[in-house]
This record gives structure tokens, sequence and C-alpha cells, in this order.
């Protein structure tokens, strides 16, 4: 009836169960099965039952996750779950077919399950790699292992290992050192051995130990020699028994001293630093060398006599250095060889020996000669007049000695002789000066043979131009105007009231016009001669004048031809007046008064210069006061000759 | 503030002392070897270092070099002979200027060649100059010239050359007969082979029967022999090991504390406290592993047992492969103690030079 109602009025829910139940039955089968077996309710497949399926569904499913667990374990960890049977329900066997409560249970332990598998892997690693330190441990040979066996292999783990490692250890031990290992275990296995005495040796004890069996299995007696019989104990591995042989087997092999081939030299070979070391010098080799062929015997011999005489080589250096001389000279005299020879060195410093005394006396001797030398040089007209042809050099030492005692008179005398040749000699200088300067003299004044003595004066002048007042009677030609200008010009009267510019200006003009025909006068007449002369402008009637006209005019001329110049030396101390001033009563000019600096001028050849000469009687007057200063005046330069009538040419014409 | 002047040294003394300073240190190794040395002679060659020579000849060209031997311990070492270069002993000077005249200590050539130093002992300290790192040696005459029978030359040992037996391939361990025990033999030859041999501080020697002897039909060699303890070679030998790996460390330390030196001011101060005390350290180790050189092994020749005395041993010996005995010499007086059995009970060390005998 429910399944009628169901379909009719909750056909959905019809559905469900009948889906259910078939999901149960196909897909959940094992579960259901197993559910059922447990709890009995489905009897047949009608739909009540069905429904009651469909009402228990969950619990079905909970059993097939219970079912699908154990499974699953089973497959893979069966001893796992045996173990788990074993250790909570203390069944040793799984039932063959699982029901619906041991399904349960295995699901519901699955903490201790996962540790059951933990240990059986723990346990399974354990015995595959360390089969031995378990089987040690478990001092069994039995392979049958119980789950508590098993835990208990698990649990001690460490100890496992701990084993072994020792169990490794002997292993390698006895591989190695087989006699040493079979004394230890006194041929018993590893697995009677205890851990304490596995741990108690280690593998540098079994080395000694092996290597002293080997030994003593060659040659007992003569171990026993060395270790000393009573003390031998060979099966000991007491650590002071290993020491002790260590050391016996470090003795046999040790090499015993073999012969000791040595046979110690102390020295160098024949060499500089050698003879250094036994003259006791630093200077051997480079401030004294002797041949190589002088031998070593002969240097210690050098030092043997240093050494009684108690000097030093040093000292012997020195001495023959600072005596070279001597000591040549005194081999020249004994040997014939002036050289100095190896055993100059100790002999020049041995007061005993000849060479010593012959230095001193020499030194002595050099002295004086040296002193008598000094007065021939201080004195040497005295010393040639009391001792001709004395060589200071050679002469004895009597000869040396007189003249050393003949000292002051030889300064006095000396003096006196000097003194009279100084006169001499400046009598002789003067008197060569003097012959110069008239040579000189004539030579200059061969120049001026062809000049002309103006009226007034024998002093012969030369004129570069013919000067015609303007009172002339004739026109003047262009050139006559050139000439009377450029003396104008060059005279540049401050009176003629031009500005000083235009003065400066024509005078520069002038002198541009006259200087090539004056430079070709004093070149033709004197030639090189011209730096004999000293140029020497005919003063003006003022200082001012003067100065104007001539001062930088005669600094100019005697730069360019070289001649010196004599105007500064020249000094108006007085203005005069000229003949054309108009303060001028008398119709004649009125000369400077003047001074002359007589210690340049004497004995100086004088070229005077006028800008004209036209009588003469102011260069006459002017020369005598040079030549009373101690001049000598060759002649006059000027720049016109004032004529009164025409002449041929120009002066310069005939050059 | 003033400082003294830099030293100024002749090249060849500089280059001689060099050469002795290396002689007495490899000397004074092979001494180790060969000779039981007090403390004091380490303290004295590794921390003085100063050494003496004994001068045996100095001969008369006067080119010819000095001939000494080594002196370690009390003994005049005669395998350690020396030739040195007369210069050599001269006073060394400092040509700077801050040499003291009276603080120069050296022999004279005259003394040499006069022989002032002939039968003498040198003795060679270290010259003491802060502002150089060569060696240098000041040389004086410690005990002059003597006669052995002296009083001042009693002290000394003389010890000849090195033997060692080849021919000898087994020995018997039986007892010996009584009467060899209780006989006494005359040494003879010791003026050929140590003539300062003195046996106050050591009386054992060994008894090694020849084969072949152009001069003697009975030729019994005396060998001067120097056991060491068993406890000794023991005890040194363990030292010198630990010494051994300690010394290694200790070495490359000095030699990383000094690269840092250089890395950090350009020089290695020898003052530093550090390195100081790292040095007394390597010294002491090579002390020790000096000490542990010397074994007992070797036999010096010493001379011979007097020839009609010796038949009836020597037959004895060569009839009963019994070649080697150990004895003991007292004032030239020799006495048999026993063969190689001795060792079995004995104090002293088995020489090992004899390790490859076959015993029977």
């Amino acid at each position: 009836m429910s399944a009628f109602i169901d379909f009719f009025f909750k056909h959905k829910f019809y559905n469900n169960v009948l889906a259910t139940y078939e999901q149960a039955v196909t897909q959940y089968a094992k579960a259901f099965d197993i559910w059922n077996q447990h709890f009995g309710l489905i009897n047949s497949d009608s739909y009540s039952d069905k429904k009651k399926v469909f009402t228990h569904f969950a619990e079905i499913i909970n059993v097939n996750n219970w079912v699908s667990f154990s499974d699953r374990y089973l497959r893979t960890n069966k001893e796992a779950i045996v173990w788990l049977f074993y250790d909570k329900q203390q069944t040793s066997t799984l039932p063959s077919n699982l029901s619906y409560s041991d399904y349960h249970f295995i699901a519901s332990n699955e903490k201790d399950l996962n540790q059951y598998i933990v240990s059986l892997n723990k346990f399974d690693s354990l015995l595959l790699n360390h089969k031995d330190a378990v089987f040690y441990f478990l001092a069994t040979p039995s392979c049958n292992f119980s789950f508590d066996i098993k835990h208990k292999v698990v649990s001690n783990e460490e100890i496992i290992l701990e084993i072994s490692k020792f169990i490794s250890f002997a292993k390698e031990v006895s591989s190695l050192f087989p006699k040493a290992w079979a004394l230890f275990s006194g041929n018993c296995p590893v697995s009677s051995l205890s851990l304490e005495k596995l741990k108690s040796v280690g593998k540098y004890q079994f080395s000694i130990k092996e290597k002293f069996l080997e030994l003593y299995d060659k040659s007992p007696k003569l171990v026993a020699l060395i270790y000393g019989a009573p003390l031998l104990s060979i099966s000991s591995f007491n650590s002071d028994e290993i020491e002790k042989e260590a050391v016996v087997t470090k003795l046999f092999t040790d090499n015993t001293p073999s012969e000791p081939n040595t046979n110690f030299v102390i020295g160098l070979d024949n060499s500089d630093s050698l003879k250094r070391a036994i003259l006791g010098t630093l200077h051997y080799g480079s401030e004294c060398k002797f041949a190589d062929s002088v031998a070593i015997s002969q240097f210690y011999y050098i030092k043997f006599q240093l050494e009684t005489i108690d000097a030093t080589f040093d000292d012997a250096i020195k001495k023959v250095n600072e005596n070279a001389e001597a000591i040549k000279a005194y081999n020249s005299i004994h040997y014939s060889k002036e050289c100095i020879f190896v055993g100059n060195y100790v002999d020049s410093i041995d007061p005993d020996d000849p060479l010593y005394s012959f230095i001193e006396s020499f030194n002595r001797l050099k002295l004086i000669r040296d002193k008598v030398s000094v007065l021939k040089e201080s004195f040497p007209l005295a010393f040639n007049e009391q001792f001709p042809g004395v060589n200071t050099a050679s002469c004895s030492e009597e000869t040396l000695n007189l003249i050393i005692s003949s000292s002051d008179s030889l300064k006095s005398r000396n003096n006196t002789l000097k003194q009279i040749e100084s006169d001499r000699l400046e009598a002789e200088r003067k008197k060569i000066e003097h012959q110069k300067l008239l040579s000189d003299y004539n030579s200059l004044k061969l120049c001026t043979t062809d000049w002309y003595f103006p009226n007034r004066s024998s002093l012969p002048c030369f004129s570069l131009y013919y000067y015609y007042p303007v009172s002339c009677d004739w026109e003047a030609t262009d050139k006559e105007w050139d000439i009377r200008n450029c003396i104008w010009d060059f005279k540049g009267n401050k009176h003629t009231n031009l500005p000083d510019f235009e003065l400066k200006k024509r005078r520069l003009k002038a002198l541009n016009y006259f200087f090539h025909d004056f430079q070709h006068v004093l070149s033709h007449f004197f030639g090189n001669q011209i730096s004999k002369l000293t140029f020497v402008t005919l003063p003006a009637s003022t200082k001012m004048d003067t100065d104007r006209r001539f001062e930088s005019f005669s600094k100019f001329i005697c730069s360019e031809l070289n001649m010196t110049n004599g105007f500064d030396h020249i000094h108006i101390i007085k203005d005069g007046l000229s003949k054309n001033s108009p303060n001028n009563t008398s119709g004649r000019s009125i000369p400077a008064e003047l001074t002359l600096d007589e210690e340049f001028f004497k004995n100086k050849f004088v070229i005077l210069f006028d800008d004209v000469i036209t009588s003469g009687a102011t260069l006459e007057r002017f020369r005598k006061r040079l030549e009373a200063a101690g001049a000598f005046v060759i002649g006059a330069i000027s720049l016109g000759k004032t004529k009164h009538t025409r002449q041929n040419g120009q002066p310069m014409d005939r050059l | 503030m003033l400082s003294p002047a830099s030293p100024i040294y002749i090249d060849g003394v500089k280059q001689l002392h060099q050469q002795l300073d290396s002689a007495y240190i490899k000397a004074f190794h092979i001494a180790s070897k060969f000779l039981p040395l007090p403390i004091s002679e380490f303290n004295r060659t590794i921390d003085n270092h100063s050494f003496r020579i004994f001068v045996e000849t100095s001969q008369n060209e006067m080119d010819s070099k000095v001939k000494g031997f080594f002196i370690f311990g009390h003994f005049i070492c005669r395998f350690l002979p020396i030739l040195i270069e007369p210069a050599a002993l001269f006073p060394v000077v400092d040509f700077s200027g801050w040499d003291d005249k009276s603080k120069r200590l050296g022999i004279e050539l005259g003394d040499i060649r006069l022989g002032f130093i002939d039968n003498s002992v040198l003795f060679f300290s270290s010259k003491k100059d802060s502002r150089v790192s060569f060696p240098l040696f000041n040389i004086s005459i410690q005990d002059s010239h003597f006669s052995k029978d002296e009083e001042p030359f009693k002290k000394f040992d003389d010890v000849g050359l090195p033997f060692y037996i080849n021919d000898v391939t087994c020995l018997n361990t039986s007892e010996l007969p009584n009467k060899f025990l209780c006989a006494k033999y005359s040494l003879i030859g010791k003026d050929k082979f140590a003539p300062y041999a003195n046996f106050k501080r050591n009386q054992f020697c060994v008894l090694y029967a020849e084969l072949i002897n152009a001069d003697n039909k009975f030729p019994i060699k005396v060998l001067r022999w120097f056991p060491q303890t068993k406890t000794e070679v023991f005890k040194f030998t363990s030292e010198a090991y630990k010494a051994d790996t300690s010394l290694l460390r200790v070495r490359r330390s000095i030699i990383k504390l000094t690269d840092l030196m250089i890395d950090l001011t350009g020089k290695i101060d020898h003052s530093d406290p550090a390195l100081l005390s790292y040095k007394e350290k390597e010294k002491s180790l090579i002390k020790t592993l000096n000490k542990s050189l010397f074994k007992g092994d070797t036999f010096f020749e010493l001379g011979y047992i007097a020839e009609s005395q010796s038949k009836e041993l020597y037959q004895y010996m060569v009839n009963n492969d019994s070649r080697l005995l150990f004895a003991k010499i007292v004032d030239d007086s020799i006495s048999i103690i026993g063969n190689a059995t001795i060792f079995f009970n004995s104090e002293y060390m088995f020489p090992l030079s004899l390790k490859n005998i076959r015993f029977i």
C-alpha cells in the first residue's frame, strides 16, 4: 500500500527510493551486503525494503568508505592491519572475510595504522641496511620478527645505528689489520664482542698494533731486546703500551744516522772580499789594489806585520797615498824603479823601517824646498841675483838652508830691485807711449797736408763748402744759396725770431744736407784713424748757443763716426758776446770764458769743428788753449769757408 | 733624537761569519743525532747562539787554514772537522764609528801563526748588534793551549769517527763463558782515534772482532758507545712526534703574523710580543726535536784491545757468532759485561744500528 501511495502521491520520492536502492545494490553492492549482514534489515527487493535501503543509505555509504579505506590498506599495508588486529584485539591473523565491525574497527584506527606503517618501514630499512646490527642488538640469529620485536628494534634505532657503525669499523679493521684484529677479538665473531670493547680501541691503535705485530713476527728477539722482554705485553691494547709500540715501530723504520760526510770549510775564494777581510779594510779594491798575482799568503803576511806594529791597513793606505812621491823616489834610488811596491804599504808606517825614515826626511826636505820655492817666487829678482842658476828641486839641503837664512835680505833686496825695475819699466813705458804718441800724431798730421791754413792760424783746416756772404755782389746760385741756408740753419740763431720747432726742423735739414759730405771728408783724409780723433766743437760765445748748436750734434757725429766726444769736457763759465750781438759795442766778438778738462784732453788728438772759418783767429786761440791742456790739435773742419770772391767749384769737388 | 749610524762591516767578514753560523747549526744538528748532549748545550746553541771549536793545529804556512773540531756538550767531535780561514777569527770591526774597540773579541793573526791557539778551545759567542740581522761572532780562547794531561783539559771528552758494522749478520744469544766476563783487557791506540777521551761520564764500549786487519792477527776493535735508556728514548721519541706537528703549526703562525705585519706596516717588528712568544715556542720545540734525535745507535772508534791479550777472546768471538760484545772501560781497562742478551733486562736501549742482525 505504501508503495502505491508513494507511487501516486509522492511519485518523485518513489522514484528516488527506487534509484537509491538501485544504486545501493549496484554501486555499493559490497558495502550494502556487509551492512545488511550486520543489520539484517533487507530480505527481499520489496518496496518497503527498498525504502529501508533509502532510509539507511547514508549508513551504507559510510560502510562503503570503511570498506574502501580498509581495502586500500589491505592492498598496500596488510601487515599494518594485521599488526592493528594483533595490537588491539590480540589476534595474530586477519579474518578471511571482514565484517561490518572489522571494517569499522579498521577505519576508526587510521592514526595507529599509519604509525604501524612507519614502524614497519623503519624496521625494514634497518634490517636492509644494518642487518648485522639488528641481529647484534637482538642477540638472536632468528629471522622471525614479531611485532614486539619489530617495535623494539624501531624504538632503539639510535642504538642500532651506533652498533652498525662499530660493526662496520670492526669489519674495516679486521680487513686492514687482520693480525691486530685477531688479537683483539680473540678470533671470536663480532657479535660476541661487547660494544664497550668495540668502542675501546681506535683505528690508530690497530694500525700501530698491526705494524708492531709484523715486526714482532719477523724478529721477536730483537723486538724483545728493544722493548725489554719483561715489559713486553703483546696482547695489550692499553694506550701506554700502544704508545710504546708506536715508538718501537718508529725506531725500526727510522734510519740510524749515516756517516756524517761533512767537512766544514770556512773560507772564500781568492777574491777581493777575502782580501778585505784579511787586511781589515773596506778600501781594498777601491782605493788600493794589488796585482792578481799577489798571493793570499802575502796578504796574511801584511796583516801579520801590521799587527806587529799595531797599525791598520787603512793607516798604510793613507800613508802611501799621501807620500806616493817620496815612496817612488825611494824605490827609484834603491831599486831603480819609480813605482810603489806591495811591501811599501807596511814599510811606510813602520817606524823601524828605512822607508819610514826616508819619507820623513823627504817630507822635511820637501817643506824646505817649498819654502825656498816660495821665496824664489816671491823675490825672484833678488833670488836670481844672489843665487843665480840654483835649481830648488834638486839643490842640496845646505843650499836650501842658506837660502832660507837669507830670506830677510832677499826680501829687502828684492824690493829695491823691484823699485828699480819698476822705474825702468815706467820710463820705458813712457818712452814707448811718447813714441807712439808722436807716431800717431805724425801720422794724423800727414792726413792734413793738403789742408789750407787760414790767415791767422797755423792750424790746417778743411771746409766743406765756400761760404759767400750775402754782401757779395753777385747773384748767388741755388747751390750757393743752399750752402748759405745750410750754414745759417745749422747756426740756428735765436734772433731770427723763428719758433723753436722751426729752428730745429731747419737744423735737422742742414745736418742731413752736409752729414754725408762731412763723413766723406773724414773718411777720405783719416781713413781708419778716425777713431784716434777727439771731436771738439769750437764753443760759441754763449753757453746757450754752444749747447744748442753743438751738444747733440757732437754726440751724433761721434757716435756715427766713432770718434771721442770732447763736448762735455769744455765748460763755459761765463758767456761772451758775439760780434753781432746788440750788446756788443766793441765791433769784435768777445769769447766766452771757459775751462777745459785737462786730464781728458792730455795726449788727445783733437779735430776742431766750427760752422764757418773766416780768419782762423778764433781757431788759433782755442787751439792754444787745448794744446796748453796737453792736447794735440790735428786740424779743423768747418762747414764753410768765408769767401768774398767766387771760387771754382767747391772744396768737396777735390775729393 | 740621535740614533746610531748604520753599521759598516767588511763584506768578506760578513760572508765568513755567515758560513760559521751555517756550519755550526748544521754540525749541531748532526751531533744531536750521534751524542747525548746536555740541555745546557741546547740552550747554549739555540738560545745563546754560541759554540766552541777545539783547535788541533793552525799549521805554519801564512795562509793555511786553522784546523779544528766542533765541541758539543763536552765532546770534541772528531767527525765534525772544520777548516777555518784565519781571517774569520779576527776581531770584527764596525767602521761606522760606533764600535767599542775594547769590546772587539777575536784572535790576532800573530797568535794563530805562532801556535798560541793550538790545542786550545775557541769560544764563539754572538756579537750582539741590534742594527743587523746577519750573524757575527766574538771569538775568544776559552781554554788555552795546554797538554792533554793537564787539569783543564780533563773536563773534555773526545769522540772518534763513527764506525759502522756491516759484516755481522747474526749473533749468538747464549751465555758468555765466565772467564771472559771476569777478565780485564788493556786499551791501546787511543791517541790515534780520540786522544782526549776520558771515561768519567761514560764507560761503555763495544768490542768488535774484525775479520781483516793487516797489522793485527787478533784484532778486536774497541768502539766507544753512548747508550740511551729505553725510558728516555721512548719519552723523547713520543715528545718529538707531538713536537713535530706543533712545530709546523707554530711556523705557520709565525708566517701568518709576519705577513700581516708586512701588509700593515711594510716591515717585521722583531720585538713584537706575540712574535717573540712564537719564536720562543719554536726554539723550545726545536730543542725537543733535537733531543729526540739521539738514540745511542752509533759507535765511535776508540782503539784496540792489546794484541797480547786478545787471542783467546778473538777466537771465541769469531767461532761462536759473537763478534760483538758489550763492555765497560775504566782508566783504559776494559771489562766485558755481556753479549746482546743484556738488553732483555737492561735499562739501556739496544743500538738500532744492529737491527738487521739475526739473533740465534
